[in-house]
């Protein structure tokens, strides 16, 4: 062996390859080592003078006028921030996976876009009995599913199973603890709960139908069956699993309702969003989902693109810790909120694109009323409410979660100079995605003020279901008062009673200051200008493709 | 030779059950994972115990290390949290396209670092040399995320030449390849440069220049062939930078790479993605040094294997 290896000095060919093979010499080796890379950077530039410039959308031969057109006709590319996690609807999470669900899983109701209201979907009516403990839904006539099976109540039962006890599945909540579902009539389905559960429409939009053929078999091999094409009834459909970044819906021509458009919507992830308005800018993708308001400055006043806008069941908060003195003193909670200008934050911070946020609910949302009590700014009070509470000393930790968006980050920041002002020293903090996790749900506070976006995604009062995710909860707020009448709210069924509920409900947790918000949100999407036919999402999660043309 | 790669992959077996052990602690000290779904999720009392059980975050964290170690043994690196897909589908899927993307990038800072050096040797201390290596430093100072924006808005939104974003077109790894290419060029030529002198410093580059070859022979026939081995270990060294220097670049395109991957995967609090992501980067870089030290023995006939 060193016989082989030892060579006759540098520079002579000499060095071979002993033991690895047949023998080469060491130049050999080296000449054609870098005819190899030559060669391959070579073949590189080759492909890229030969390749395409991008996976932009073609043009539809649409009807002039800007009519929709009969058939699905011409793309769409959407660019993602984040990738759609997976293609099994129960285990929905984020903006991108909610809308993936949304166009290709419908549920037994949806939103409409503007108003802003509960229609049917898959179910052409719908009602509860008096305590909301049973549910019946009438199922429309002439719906398949993507593989071709008719919609009965039976895939209806099977699917929400799928949603309470699918492997990884996160909304079994929106389903609720059903007891029983009656699918004896293929066309109507009985829901029963053991205890009232009145949002049960209002959740409908989240959990799409399954085709029944995909929810058979164990846990494991339902979830493998539904990450590799569609079972749903919306009106696109995916033919073929996800594959790295990129993925791509087709029409469903089988669909029961106006539309689709499109006959494809390639998706393509970048996550960031800086290289996603360059994208648009460059013709590489078409659309993009909820802008930056910064960003939007280079968007607005191109002719070539167009922001769709509508102010959304987004709001930002500040959830405060009333179990963490001095929180626990009202005072020091009401001189928080007096320190703070929202209407400033909202000008600076979101550059306009929000309101004040008055309501615990958003404006829009079933039940919500104005609330009387409204936070100007006022130092002075600020001051003397903060000294009466005992904070003097104390510095405030305003938290918020380390993947939170810029925006979130800034308004920390903000509301940390403006109490600052106010003569409350305060700090921010960053939480990792556990830590926030505990914040919300674990046994007591660790930071005095969550800076937290929160979507209010079925536009109702679901989200004061104490088992759910209370304000309360997050709050730590253990007044009897606030929890009674959530209770009550959460047991009684729409109608009267439930909104002089709901009303009493929201001016008692305005008196009693365990959340402040700070502002609901605008949401502006960027899109081709061609692309028309297109409505912003209200509750900022589940946006709708079938109503989009080229014109 | 083979008693040495025996010890060699022995080091880097060990090395990578440091990684397994390390990434395990660092990942679960985080806390569980679950919990932070539930800020998002809204999950109930049920759904969540449910989870946890699932996941196997009701177990100690002893136990839980037995079990990951013994399933990492049969090559099941867990199933992600999020899609169901196996984690070391998922990874396998990615690492090739950031050794794609690694691999021609090198390539190109290397296609200009050569001559460049090379130049710089034949001409050294000139004026253009001393502008071109001050220039070199200049382009090594820009952030490559800034870099990899200025490709962008140049190339594709102004010119419209290539694509934005990794759209599946070949076209599109040309700016990623540029934008992790440029600022490994001065590194590069620097390297080079400096071993090229080292070696011109040898006594039979004196005794062929008095012997009147020209010094660009000498240069390219004689220099360069013998300042390689130490490049080849830097390179392998450079490698594990790379590795997770791609990152920044694979996030602005949308390059489905294992940098994107693993960003996505702790943003999302995928834990067995980020292990898997981890373990199997340490495992590659492991491999990839190996292979650069037989390179080097191939290179170099002078280097001997211990324990002739």
């Amino acid at each position: 062996m060193t016989e082989e290896l030892a060579g006759e000095g540098p520079g002579r060919e000499a060095g071979r390859m002993g033991g690895l093979g047949s023998p080469i010499s060491r130049a050999v080796f080296l000449r054609r080592g870098v005819a190899g890379a030559v060669t391959l950077t070579g073949a590189s530039a080759l492909l890229a003078a030969c390749g395409s410039s991008g996976g932009g959308s073609s043009t539809s031969a649409a009807s002039a006028g800007g009519k929709p057109p009969a058939r699905p006709t011409g793309s769409m590319t959407w660019g993602l921030n984040q990738k759609a996690q997976s293609l099994d609807p129960a285990r929905a999470y984020g903006t991108e996976t909610y809308t993936v669900n949304q166009n290709v899983y419908e549920g037994l109701t949806r939103w409409s876009e503007d108003p802003t209201d509960l229609v049917p979907a898959l179910a052409t009516d719908w009602s509860s009995n008096a305590d909301a403990t049973e549910w019946t839904f009438r199922l429309r006539d002439g719906v398949t599913f993507h593989d071709g099976t008719p919609l009965t109540s039976t895939a209806v039962k099977k699917s929400f199973e799928h949603y309470r006890d699918g492997i990884g599945s996160f909304l079994g909540s929106y389903a609720g603890e059903f007891t029983k579902i009656d699918d004896s009539d293929p066309k109507k389905v009985v829901i029963s709960y053991r205890a009232s559960f009145p949002d049960l429409a209002r959740n409908a939009p989240i959990l799409g139908i399954i085709s029944p053929k995909a929810l058979v078999g164990s846990g494991n091999a339902v979830s493998k069956t539904l990450e590799q094409r569609s079972y749903g009834a919306g009106a696109f459909r995916f033919d073929a699993p996800f594959s790295g970044n990129s993925f791509t819906m087709n029409a469903f021509t089988g669909y029961w309702g106006h539309g689709p458009y499109l006959e494809t919507i390639n998706c393509r992830v970048v996550p960031d969003e800086s290289a996603r308005v360059a994208a648009l800018k460059a013709g590489d993708i078409d659309f993009m989902l909820q802008l930056g308001p910064q960003l939007q400055q280079q968007i607005s006043g191109d002719k070539r693109f167009q922001l769709v806008s509508a102010v959304t069941w987004l709001q930002d908060r500040l959830i405060f810790a009333c179990d963490r003195a001095p929180f626990t003193d009202q005072r020091a909670r009401q001189a928080v909120s007096y320190a703070l200008d929202r209407q400033l934050m909202i000008d600076r911070l979101l550059l306009g694109q929000g309101s004040v946020g008055k309501g615990l609910m958003p404006n829009g949302c079933y039940g919500y009323t104005e609330p009387s009590l409204q936070y100007t700014r006022d130092l002075a009070k600020a001051r003397q409410l903060w000294q009466a509470a005992g904070g003097a000393g104390h510095t405030v930790t305003v938290a918020y979660g380390s993947s939170d968006p810029q925006t979130t980050v800034r308004q920390a920041e903000t509301v940390v100079a403006m109490l600052g002002e106010a003569g409350i020293h305060a700090k921010t903090v960053v939480l990792g995605s556990a830590e926030q996790g505990e914040e919300f749900h674990g046994r007591s506070r660790k930071t005095d003020i969550l800076v937290v976006n929160f979507g209010w995604i079925n536009g109702g009062p679901f989200f004061y279901t104490p088992s759910v995710f209370a304000d309360t909860q997050s709050a730590r707020y253990t007044g009897r008062d606030v929890l009674d009448l959530q209770v009550k709210q959460n047991a009684t069924a729409d109608g009267p009673q439930r909104e002089a509920l709901l009303k009493q409900l929201q001016a008692l947790a305005q008196e009693r200051d365990y959340v402040l918000p700070v502002a609901e949100v605008r949401s502006s999407d960027a899109l081709d200008a061609s692309l028309k036919g297109y409505k912003s999402a209200k509750n900022g999660f589940m946006y709708r493709f079938d109503t989009i043309y080229r014109a | 030779m083979t008693r040495y790669l025996l010890t060699r992959l022995a080091q880097g077996v060990a090395v990578v059950l440091g990684a397994v052990a390390i990434s395990f602690l660092l990942v679960n000290a985080v806390g569980n994972p679950v919990d932070a779904l539930g800020t998002g999720a809204q999950l109930t009392e049920r759904a969540h115990r449910e989870l946890i059980h699932q996941y196997g975050y009701d177990q100690p964290l002893p136990a839980r290390f037995a079990d990951y170690l013994s399933r990492l043994l049969r090559g099941d690196f867990g199933t992600s949290f999020r899609s169901e897909d196996s984690a070391l589908a998922l990874v396998l899927r990615a690492l090739p396209n950031t050794f794609l993307l690694i691999l021609v990038s090198v390539v190109l800072a290397w296609l200009i670092a050569a001559p460049v050096a090379i130049r710089s040797v034949l001409k050294r201390d000139s004026r253009s040399d001393r502008v071109v290596r001050n220039g070199l430093v200049v382009i090594q100072g820009v952030p490559d995320f800034w870099l990899a924006l200025l490709l962008v808005i140049v190339f594709a939104v102004t010119l419209g030449w290539l694509p934005a974003i990794a759209d599946g077109s070949p076209s599109a790894i040309v700016l990623p390849m540029c934008a992790i290419a440029l600022p490994l060029v001065s590194t590069f030529v620097r390297m080079l440069r400096s071993q090229l002198l080292e070696v011109m410093t040898s006594d039979f580059v004196i005794a062929m220049s008095v012997r009147g070859l020209s010094m660009r022979k000498i240069v390219l026939r004689h220099v360069l062939p013998n300042a390689l081995p130490p490049i080849v270990t830097f390179m392998a060294l450079q490698l594990g930078w790379l590795l997770g220097g791609t990152l920044i670049v694979e996030t602005v395109f949308g390059w489905p790479g294992i940098g994107d991957l693993a960003v996505t995967a702790t943003t999302q609090t995928d834990l067995p993605v980020v292990e898997a992501a981890i373990v199997l980067t340490a495992a590659a870089y492991v491999l990839c040094n190996l292979l650069a030290d037989l390179l080097v023995v191939a290179l170099d006939p002078r280097i001997r294997v211990a324990g002739r």
